[in-house]
């Protein structure tokens, strides 16, 4: 009971330690992001010769995901002194488990269109971690999506096989055990995204030489279908190419090196295959293509500048739409379009979810490909496709068109929501680029579908926007209020401005510290209803949209403002909000919370990135070339076992039962 | 083994016959030949705490003399097959990383206390998953295995995938995610890998052979945190393949009307969802595909609105109004209430489902409980637990008890034993207590 008592004065002085004002979220990677701005300058980027040139550091404080099931520290308080740059010090790469999202694409491209459906649908859904379903420690398996891959896997196979005639290799009439060699072989090297071992041959030619025996040639290869869908090569992405180790590596700035518990780590060059599915899931979310097996098989992705050429080459296909897309996403929470409801007295009963939704994905693709707004102000230009119409321009465009564009996109539903004609005739599904009033809106804050998403039901949520902007954009979160204030918003009130019911939070003293953060920040935007519509008075009375951007580590954008267009003109230029923007991506591609081990990458790709004028297409390029992405380390076996514990599954339990 | 069909013809004439979607008829019960009838146990949570002076019952002159109040009124025809338990704390919550409603809900069935990580609470704290084994799967890993799903784990709009909207863990670290889609739930129990002819269990067989194989192929060339990955993936192959092996249903069981499609994040559809998943737990019990079930009510964080009960707020930012807002907490009232009548529906389909000379719902125990006492203070004291049905006769109903603030750990153990499993203390060693005495 001593452990106890301890733990509780602790927790009894860190609540007296709690102080309103004081910015304590995620406090790690708020210092994270505080040392790059250091790093940048610190970082000879000098990624190409890794292998050879690495400069030993001093030992950190650090900390290391151990075994999963002991779960993840929350790694300390990182100490940047003595981090070198150009020297690898990767953390240990985790098998990666395909996201639903994945799987659906994934399986697409491995039968050539041939098969389709929604068949992850189904799946339970992936735990997020800071929004990402793509963490590769919190996505695991369950006996529930166990289930879901057989029975997917079945209806998969179920299609293929009505099209053997285009997935063999061989004619259907002479379909036989040599043919079906040549399938597992080939079908194999695509399903697992690498040649297969004989081992990994042997039990597939069995199971097909059963099945084919009892229901002929066609039901062997179905069965091989469902078994390799099935099998962990084709569900996961692990990585254990050794083949290239990292020489003259002492990985110093890893705790697995220096904790005494797991011993030395490995540090190895990811293998070309490997590399391969790394820069496919990151950049189409799905498989490779053949020229990415062909270059994994030459060796052609072994250097940073071959990885550019490749990750360039991929950005000019039309799948890239389907990476950024899933990170947009994931980034700004697009899932809550599903669930939500929003009221006003003067307009339907709102059901524009799926419109919101479609106009802010239409908008956020143009911003990161950078096509010119093909504006037409209602006067009947075609509906914009979105881009995948197999003429992709590389990524052009930029973090400031993010911000300052004029363009927003309506479907008929929209227009007439927000008071816009568009042709006769024009299809519910159609969306439409709409050139916007450069007086009252510009870029992603005044987006009419953001604006709809970040609000309550049946009135405008200016704390949240504010939370928005200092969560998502600028990676510098507000606390939350402390639990005895009441949180209910106040009534809509129809002789009250919003402002004027909000105000007791900048007058009250137990709330005004954050509030400071955050009305200032979520109150500008209040010439926007909960619908997104343009509003120049609430309740007759006109609005007062002055704010300020407080406390903020970028003190070029620190100080009053007017308006959501002078915020978005400030964060369009701010360092803050492209270090914050490289780092959700990074978050996102690297399947991982940044550690210390990433902090030299993620300080080049930065660098990179408004080296570029924040240009989307860099920003995807430098992070696939940086060491991060490139090399891997491995904690040995016999060490991780020592610190692991012994833990069942959700039907571990079964092994003895199973006949 | 060979194991019973559900026929699509006995679907089709369950549906017909009985009128009533998603009601089976039940003819006979597969485990209730020649033995005591089985134990069951449900799980049931919502988050954000309670209003205390309506949860709890106004107590008359002893511990069986009392009067419901607003929230559980719903639950009067079932008195006597109540026991309120106040006055007992998610103590563990003193101890390791996150934040309240974090600890709350990730100790709540695990008595367990968070691993580190990258989660984030409400106030900013960051933590994992709860870092021990929750209750219904201790008995899921104990009797579950008579029956073809050791448990049922199911959600009405829970959609939280984090620590936040987990409170079933089948060890340290390893939650059990809940289904939210009733056709989801009718799948798993009824169709997915039940509903399989002979010839069609044998390919699976097969298929998992050489699924098998690739394991044992692979995992000597992983790293040491993919071999343990690997291996619980393995585990969970395995299962399906205990499954396919076990079969279902050896009586006439009938299973029920498959639900619709429909959208599983909505507040059109929450009444709904909530209905089919009492009638599908209901149906699980009565077909013996399940023993232990699990159905929790969203999850902290949420801004639903409950427009069938009138209530018109913000889910999570109700349970942080003032005493003092009569309204808001009206509409926590009618909320808790509406639960209430969730909990009461389903001891009634539980109650109609004759077993030995009684009907299952004697053979249940049904624990509600919340990750908070009281939501605008995070208070993890007088946390509303309230044990509903016979219990198979293990504890003593239609009282309410008040145990002036210990840990809750003991309430845990005492269900253990209650189900069978014959624990002494459970989860954290520092809260751990000795089984309550509720006999």
């Amino acid at each position: 009971m001593g452990l106890a008592r301890r733990e509780r004065e602790n927790t009894r002085q860190l609540r007296s330690a709690w102080r309103c004002g004081v910015l304590r979220l995620v406090a790690r990677n708020t210092s994270l992001l505080t040392a790059l701005a250091s790093l940048l300058t610190a970082c000879a980027a000098d990624q190409g010769s890794s292998e050879v040139n690495n400069q030993a550091g001093s030992p950190m404080a650090s900390s290391v995901a151990p075994p999963i099931s002991t779960g993840v520290p929350n790694p300390v308080e990182p100490n940047f002194e003595g981090l070198a740059c150009g020297a690898e010090n990767p953390v240990p790469a985790q098998g990666r488990l395909l996201t639903r999202v994945q799987y659906d694409l994934t399986v697409r491209d491995l039968f050539g269109g041939l098969v389709t459906g929604d068949f992850a649908a189904r799946f339970p859904e992936e735990n997020q971690v800071l929004g990402f379903s793509t963490n590769a420690e919190f996505h695991r398996a369950t006996s529930w999506l166990s289930e879901g891959h057989m029975t997917a896997a079945e209806a998969i196979a179920g299609q293929a096989i009505t099209h053997l005639d285009q997935l063999l290799p061989c004619s259907t009439s002479a379909a036989d055990s040599t043919c079906a060699g040549g399938f597992i072989s080939d079908f194999g090297a695509k399903a697992f995204r690498r040649p297969l071992t004989p081992d990994e041959v042997a039990p597939f030619t069995t199971l097909y030489d059963a099945a084919s025996a009892a229901g002929g040639f066609s039901s062997g290869i179905k069965l091989v279908i469902e078994a390799m869908l099935q099998s962990p090569q084709f569900l996961y992405r692990f990585d254990f190419d050794r083949s290239v180790p990292v020489t003259n590596s002492v990985p110093v700035n890893n705790s697995a090196a220096t904790d005494p518990n797991l011993g030395s780590v490995s540090s190895y060059r990811v293998g070309g295959y490997e590399m391969a599915s790394r820069l496919s899931y990151f950049l189409w979310n799905s498989m490779p293509d053949a020229e990415l097996f062909d270059a994994a098989a030459q060796g052609n992705l072994a250097s940073a500048d071959r990885v550019r050429a490749q990750a360039k080459r991929m950005l000019s296909d039309p799948k890239a739409n389907d990476g950024v897309l899933d990170f947009f996403r994931e980034w700004l929470a697009l899932r809550n379009f599903g669930s939500l409801v929003r009221e006003y007295p003067d307009a339907q009963p709102a059901a524009f979810s799926q419109d919101w939704r479609g106009s802010l994905e239409l908008f956020l693709q143009e911003m990161f490909w950078g096509r010119l707004p093909k504006t037409a102000d209602a006067s009947g230009s075609p509906p914009s496709s979105a881009p995948s119409d197999g003429s992709q321009p590389l990524a052009n465009g930029t973090l400031s068109d993010l911000f300052q564009s004029h363009v927003a996109y309506v479907n008929p539903a929209l227009a007439g929501l927000y008071g816009v004609s568009l042709p006769a005739g024009a299809a519910a599904q159609d969306f439409f680029p709409l050139a916007l009033d450069v007086d009252k809106r510009a870029g992603l804050l005044t987006q009419p579908a953001l604006m709809a998403l970040i609000a309550h039901p049946d009135q405008t949520a200016p704390i949240q926007r504010g939370v928005f902007v200092r969560d998502q954009l600028l990676c510098q979160p507000a606390p939350p209020p402390p639990p005895t204030v009441n949180a209910v918003p106040p009534k809509p009130d129809p002789s009250l401005t919003t402002r004027q019911r909000f105000t007791q939070h900048s007058e009250d003293g137990t709330c005004s510290g954050c509030h400071a953060l955050l009305d200032p920040l979520g109150l500008p935007f209040e010439d926007f209803d909960q619908l997104g519509r343009y509003r120049d008075q609430e309740n007759g009375q006109e609005l007062d949209l002055s704010g300020a951007l407080n406390g903020v580590r970028d003190t070029t954008i620190e100080g009053d403002f007017d308006g959501p267009l002078e915020l978005g003109a400030r964060l369009a230029g701010s360092s803050q909000v492209q270090e914050c923007i490289v780092t959700q991506w990074y978050r996102y591609g690297a399947g991982r919370v940044e550690q210390n081990e990433d902090l030299c990458s993620l300080a080049q790709v930065i660098a990179n990135f408004k080296n570029s004028g924040g240009n989307f297409g860099e920003l995807l390029v430098s992070l696939v070339a940086s060491d991060a992405f490139r090399y891997r380390s491995e904690v040995p076996v016999a060490a991780a076992e020592m610190a692991a514990s012994d833990t069942p599954s959700g039907d571990a339990q079964t092994s003895e039962v199973t006949q | 083994m060979s194991a019973h069909k559900l026929s699509r013809r006995k679907l089709l004439t369950a549906g017909a016959s009985a009128g009533l979607l998603g009601l089976p008829l039940f003819s006979s019960l597969k485990a209730n030949a020649g033995s005591a009838s089985p134990m069951r146990l449900i799980l049931m949570f919502d988050p954000n705490g309670t209003v205390q002076e309506q949860f709890w019952p106004t107590l008359g002159a002893s511990e069986t003399d009392f009067s419901l109040n607003q929230i559980t009124q719903p639950l009067e025809a079932f008195k006597d097959r109540l026991l309120f338990l106040k006055g007992l704390s998610i103590s563990v919550h003193e101890k390791g990383p996150g934040g309240p409603h974090q600890k709350g809900v990730g100790g709540l069935f695990t008595n367990s206390t968070l691993q580190e990580g990258t989660f984030v609470d409400g106030d900013g704290a960051m933590a994992g998953w709860a870092n021990g084994i929750s209750v219904d799967q201790e008995v899921a890993q104990n009797i579950g295995q008579q029956s073809f799903l050791p448990s049922l784990e199911l959600g009405v709009r829970s959609l939280e995938a984090d620590v936040r909207g987990r409170v079933s863990y089948a060890g340290p670290g390893n939650p059990m995610p809940p289904i939210n889609a009733p056709r989801d739930a009718y799948e798993r129990l009824f169709s997915g890998i039940s509903d399989v002819d002979d010839t069609q269990r044998a390919e699976r067989k097969s298929v998992i052979e050489a699924v098998k194989a690739q394991y044992a192929t692979l995992e000597p060339q992983l790293s040491a945190v993919d071999r343990l990955k690997l291996e619980q993936h393995l585990d969970l192959v395995r299962g399906i393949e205990r499954r396919l092996n076990i079969g279902v249903g050896t009586g006439t069981c009938e299973r029920p009307v498959e639900p619709d499609s429909m959208s599983d994040d909505s507040e059109d559809t929450m009444p709904n969802i909530a209905d089919l998943h009492g009638k599908l737990i209901a149906s699980a019990f009565a077909c013996d595909l399940t023993r232990v079930a699990s159905i929790q009510f969203q999850n902290a964080r949420n801004e639903f609105r409950y427009p069938w009960v009138g209530s018109m707020g913000i889910g999570h930012s109700l349970s942080h109004a003032s005493d003092s807002d009569t309204d808001s907490r009206a509409q926590l009232v009618s909320r808790g209430a509406w639960l209430a009548t969730q909990l009461a529906n389903l001891m009634t389909q539980l109650d109609a489902i004759p077993e030995g000379s009684g009907t299952v719902l004697d053979n249940t125990l049904i624990l509600w409980g919340n990750e908070l006492g009281i939501g605008n203070i995070h208070s993890h004291d007088n946390v509303p637990f309230l044990v509903a049905g016979g219990a198979g006769g293990h504890f003593r109903m239609g009282r309410f008890l008040d145990f002036g603030g210990k840990s809750h750990s003991g309430l845990l153990v005492a269900v253990l034993n209650a189900m069978g499993v014959p624990a002494t203390s459970f989860g954290d060693p520092d809260y751990a207590d000795p089984a309550l005495d509720l006999g």
